[in-house]
């Protein structure tokens, strides 16, 4: 009893505190979804009736977590990792069809995803391994298995045609940045990732990607040389390079400006990082640079023209449907209509529970993956920008846990939740508001989902236990 | 515990990449939710919804006004969930024939798409049944009706000459200044592409007001303020279909393309790209398994060969070699060349075959001597002061029949064809480094001389003529587009005065009569004809026929090719006097029955397409045929 008690005492109470409020706003929204003239509030065949429940069975199996000890984590991360890794495979092979991707696994009348609570299992897995080789030197083969504790998991979730899933596992590369593995290596490592994802989703030609990314990674990583040897000029030329790659990719739909605009910005701040280097390194740093100004203007003006210039149209056609383009109308719908629902709220909102156009069920999916348009409509920028500052200091307070920590072992598994948390948001968020293509994947706590948000609450829940026994050095 | 310590600046970078995004997000929400009042004025109409009404898309008729596209109306149940009150399952599933466990299934599905939206419980009713349903809807709260008119096609032909319509991407919508919207039809291709504006008629809007949860409540204003949708208009061709669909027969399981004008009017009676499809399987339920496996054959049949193939002409240029000559004076009607076996340059010979001497034009072009239109070509060049002036003239002349440039057919997707400049052989040979002879072979239809079937076609109706050709074109009428049609009957003349023509129609006559045209002869009128056998870097041989009939007032000109068919009289020649025999006679002789039988079977492709279906015109409603046909009485 005494020891309990002491235990809750230790508990991090920020971390708790925006936990909770992250559950509540998402019932409220799961609710603001479903309601109608004559829903009521507790009605469990409802989705925010399920939703409570599945709220009310977390906190449970969260406030028993907490009675754990924690040696049970590091003991057990080699068996759960094992037992995750063959459940993915079989979910694999036996699972049906939703939505294009075989990743449910029912049980009787319950199903789940095996990747939520993978997420769990591969961050303790990480958390033991990193542990266990921290002070080592990093050897060839110890980096080799780091990466491959959870590009395992996420090359079997790939399979099961789950992309959004696997890419959140791709997060960890934060952590073993952050572990010190050198940025070279974790940058060509994202960027062999990206070039599967990309050619994944968007079936582009993984020739050109391959040759874009591994330029501007090039650029970077040699540009952060630069920094070390001529502090001003180098900070000068990443500076205008990331401004000028910046304006490129979200200028026109970020800020809002003209495209022409934004390519000739764009043009000026590459052509001023150019001068700013012309005396040094003029060969290493300037060819990237060029290439990359070529490559740029070519996906701007070169893909329109090859299309409905140089290719006849049945070829265009041909293509399209090779690379499943033709459904693609049924994602723009999404995203126009999620743009539209959001864009609705104004600054102050619709109101809560005046949302017309997520009454009127206007976009799809809106409990699920596009519920962040709830939050847009009837709260409005005011709500949208709250929104996004709880879970920003949610995920600030997760790496402060984690940066506390003395044990390797606690503060690598913070990171995971840290990295896992900040992907979600990312794919969620930025899909709705079309600043990245259609994934879907659940925004945690918020989504309609009993199975997201045991998961994401038992992920939350182990790193509150740890982060209990701060004071010890598990391994 | 020093290397932690070394890393702790990687979390502040890590921190910072996390704060970035929020802000980029935050940065694009201030841009949606403040800046840009795109989206505003939706927020503003709650209350009263603008709902689209869309017009009856016109209907297509052939040159004889039988009915070829028209919509037919598909019958289907609705169901919106949330409305859906009690009912009497047994009754409901009595009446409207399904069983329980499809009932259960299909609300399901409603329930999960949406509450309040409405969702397809039945498709596919029949007319009969769909009446007797609606007398019992009025006990079944939730449920409705929905009537959407689907693209019927009567003939399964001329697939690719009169496109389809699909639902708009968002180029279309972008381009199109606000008019269409998601989930808006377009025509994609073909004629109800170039004829979009006529056929798609004009949006209708109904102003109606809704509840807070979006569910109508009423007009509003009694249905004062809003705008009727007016039809499309209905549209005649030019095309005769069932020569069309005959023409789609003797073409099927081959390579190739066919094109049918009538010379004095331009009107194309037939236009036809092999292998074709038939146009029913880009419409309605199965369209988009059907587009896949047409769009993913290897023989890509939603190619339009007629106006984008690229084919060297053959010897069927030769006719129009011998116009340009004569017209120049570089070549005279009584100019003869002994042919040994072929053109003879330093270095290589320009093959022929086995003929009789060709004492003037007319016996050059019956007999289809190579040699002939080799000099032909080469003095035609030497008449001018340099053999950059010649080919420039060459290739400016070709533009006056539309060759080497596009014909103005009113279709999409028309391509130039190729004639060579100057400029082409200063690049391989050097500036002013090459004469005559190193293009001679462009006097025989080969090199780099590229034609559409369209314009070879085209290029047939100008010698029927004389001279001169009207654009090709497909639309015969439309009412109140006076002007558009005027726009149609533009003369093109070529400069080449009409008495030339009369030995190159001599000569094409000859080639049919005792030439290598011979299969092509038909009993009761005279055939003017010319075969080609274009050598081309793909294969075998492409077969080629150009040619026009009667020779005196002729009503009709044919370009065809044969893909890989080989030479010019076994496959091009034969289709093309069928189609020609067909179309002025109604019928074919009884001594060409096996020749056409013959050639209906043949087939030279690897990966056939799903079989066409016989033509359905029968089982058609009556009604629509009446009210069809009412355009042309006005």
């Amino acid at each position: 009893m005494r020891e309990k008690k002491s235990i809750m005492e230790n508990v991090d109470q920020v971390g708790l505190g925006l936990y909770i409020a992250l559950l509540l706003i998402g019932l409220l929204n799961v609710f603001a979804v479903s309601f109608s003239d004559e829903v009521r509030f507790f009605d469990f065949s409802l989705p925010h009736g399920k939703q409570f429940m599945w709220m009310g069975i977390s906190l449970v199996v969260g406030f028993s977590i907490l009675t754990f000890e924690s040696s049970f984590f590091t003991k057990f991360a080699f068996i759960l990792y094992g037992i995750t890794i063959a459940i993915l495979v079989v979910t694999f092979l036996v699972a049906v069809e939703i939505n294009g991707a075989r990743s449910w696994l029912q049980v009787g009348s319950f199903q789940f995803q095996p990747a939520e609570f993978g997420k769990t299992t591969t961050a303790l897995m990480m958390a033991k391994f990193m542990s266990m080789i921290s002070g080592q030197p990093r050897t060839f083969r110890n980096k080799i298995i780091a990466y491959l504790i959870f590009g395992v998991p996420m090359g079997i979730i790939v399979l099961q045609s789950d992309v959004g899933s696997a890419l959140v596992y791709a997060s960890l590369v934060l952590v073993v940045y952050r572990e010190g593995f050198p940025v070279n290596e974790v940058l060509i490592v994202v960027a062999i990732g990206l070039c599967f994802v990309f050619a994944l989703i968007f079936g582009m030609d993984p020739v050109a990607i391959t040759l874009t990314i591994g330029l501007l990674v090039y650029t970077i990583s040699s540009s952060f040389k630069l920094v070390r040897k001529e502090k001003i000029k180098g900070t000068v030329f990443l500076a205008l390079f990331t401004v000028g790659g910046l304006l490129f990719l979200l200028g026109n739909e970020v800020f809002g400006l003209n495209i022409i605009v934004s390519v000739v910005a764009t043009f000026v701040c590459m052509i001023a990082a150019l001068i700013s280097v012309r005396k040094i390194k003029y060969f290493t740093m300037g060819i990237p640079v060029v290439i990359y100004m070529v490559l740029m203007s070519f996906t701007i003006f070169g893909v329109e023209y090859i299309t409905h210039d140089l290719l006849e149209d049945y070829q265009v056609q041909r293509i399209e449907t090779l690379l499943g383009m033709s459904d693609d109308a049924d994602a723009e719908y999404n995203v126009t209509q999620s743009k539209m629902t959001i864009g609705s709220g104004g600054v102050f909102g619709k109101g809560y529970l005046q949302g017309t156009l997520t009454q009127s069920e206007q976009v799809p999916e809106q409990s699920t993956d596009f519920i962040f348009c709830t939050i847009g409509e009837e709260w409005g920028f005011v709500g949208t920008c709250m929104f996004l500052m709880i879970y920003l200091l949610f995920i600030l307070r997760i790496i402060f846990i984690a940066e506390r920590q003395r044990s390797a072992f606690s503060r690598v598994y913070a990171y995971c939740v840290a990295s896992f948390f900040f992907l979600q948001i990312l794919i969620n968020v930025g899909m709705t508001i079309g600043l990245i293509p259609v994934i879907g994947i659940p925004l945690p706590f918020i989504s309609y989902g009993g199975s997201s948000v045991l998961a994401f609450s038992i992920l939350v829940f182990i790193m509150l236990r740890l982060d209990a026994d701060r004071l010890f050095i598990l391994r | 515990m020093a290397v932690i310590e070394n890393l702790k600046p990687r979390s502040y970078v890590i921190q910072g990449v996390v704060a970035a995004v929020f802000i980029i997000y935050l940065i694009r929400l201030f841009y949606l939710q403040v800046i840009d009042d795109t989206y505003k004025q939706i927020a503003d109409d709650r209350g009263i919804r603008k709902e689209q009404v869309d017009p009856d898309r016109g209907q297509i008729f052939d040159r004889n006004g039988k009915l070829i596209v028209y919509n037919e109306p598909s019958y289907r149940l609705m169901v919106v969930p949330g409305q859906v009150k009690k009912i009497d399952t047994v009754r409901f599933c009595e009446i409207f024939g399904v069983d329980k466990a499809y009932f259960i299934k299909k609300m399901d599905e409603a329930k999960r798409f949406s509450r309040v939206r409405e969702s397809v419980f039945l498709s596919q009713i029949s007319a009969e049944d769909f009446g007797r349903m609606e007398e019992y809807l009025y006990e079944f709260e939730g449920f409705y009706t929905a009537i959407t008119p689907v693209r019927k096609y009567s003939y399964p032909a001329a697939g690719h000459l009169l496109g389809y319509i699909a639902e708009v991407d968002s180029a279309d919508i972008r381009k199109s200044d606000g008019y269409y919207r998601n989930a808006d039809m377009i025509g994609k291709t073909g004629v109800e592409k170039s004829y979009e504006k006529l056929l798609r008629g004009t949006k209708g809007f109904h102003n109606i007001v809704i509840d807070r949860f979006g569910r109508p409540v009423a007009p509003l204003n009694n249905g004062s303020e809003d705008i009727q949708p007016v039809a499309g208009k209905n549209l005649i061709l030019t095309i005769d279909i069932e020569l069309q669909h005959y023409a789609e027969q003797l073409l099927a399981g081959k390579r190739g393309a066919l094109v049918a004008i009538e010379p004095s009017t331009g009107e194309i009676l037939a236009l036809v790209s092999s292998p074709s499809y038939d146009p029913n399987m880009l419409s309605g339920t199965n369209r988009n398994k059907n587009f896949a496996s047409l769009a993913l054959n290897k023989e890509n049949p939603l190619n339009n060969r007629a106006l984008s193939g690229y084919y060297p002409p053959g010897s069927t240029f030769k006719p129009v070699m011998a116009a340009l000559g004569l017209q120049r004076g570089s070549l005279t009607p009584t100019t003869g060349y002994s042919c040994p076996g072929g053109y003879v340059m330093s270095g290589h010979t320009v093959d022929c075959h086995n003929h009789p001497y060709a004492s003037n034009v007319e016996l050059g072009i019956g007999h289809s001597c190579n040699a002939y239109f080799c000099y032909s070509f080469r003095y035609f060049i030497e008449d001018h002061n340099t053999p950059a002036e010649g080919m420039q003239d060459f290739k400016d002349q070709l533009a006056k029949w539309g060759i080497g440039t596009k014909t103005g057919v009113d279709l999409p997707n028309e391509r130039n064809g190729n004639v060579p400049g100057p400029a082409d052989y200063d690049k391989i040979y050097g500036k002013n480094r090459w004469k005559a002879s190193n293009a001679v072979t462009l006097g025989i239809g080969q090199d780099r001389l590229i034609v559409t079937p369209l314009q070879s076609a085209n290029s047939m109706a100008t010698i029927a003529n004389g001279g001169w050709f009207i654009s090709p074109h497909v639309l015969k009428y439309a009412d109140g587009e006076d002007s558009l049609m005027q726009a149609l009957q533009t003369k093109h003349f070529t400069g080449i005065a009409d008495s030339i023509f009369k030995y190159i129609r001599h000569g094409m006559a000859g080639a049919v009569n005792f030439g290598t045209a011979k299969v092509a002869q038909v009993d009761s009128f005279q055939v003017c004809g010319k075969t080609g056998t274009a050598e081309n870097p793909h294969g075998r041989s492409h077969s080629w026929f150009s040619c026009f009939a009667p020779e005196e007032n002729p009503k009709i000109a044919i370009a065809i090719i044969v893909e890989n068919g080989g030479w010019g009289a076994t496959y091009a020649a034969p289709i093309a006097s069928l189609v020609a025999e067909k179309y002025i006679n109604g019928f074919i002789a009884e001594r060409r029955k096996p020749l056409e039988e013959r050639m209906m079977n043949a087939s030279l492709i690897e990966h056939p397409l799903p079989p066409l279906q016989p033509k359905n015109q029968g089982d058609k409603p009556q009604q629509i045929q009446e009210t069809a046909m009412l355009p042309k009485q006005e």
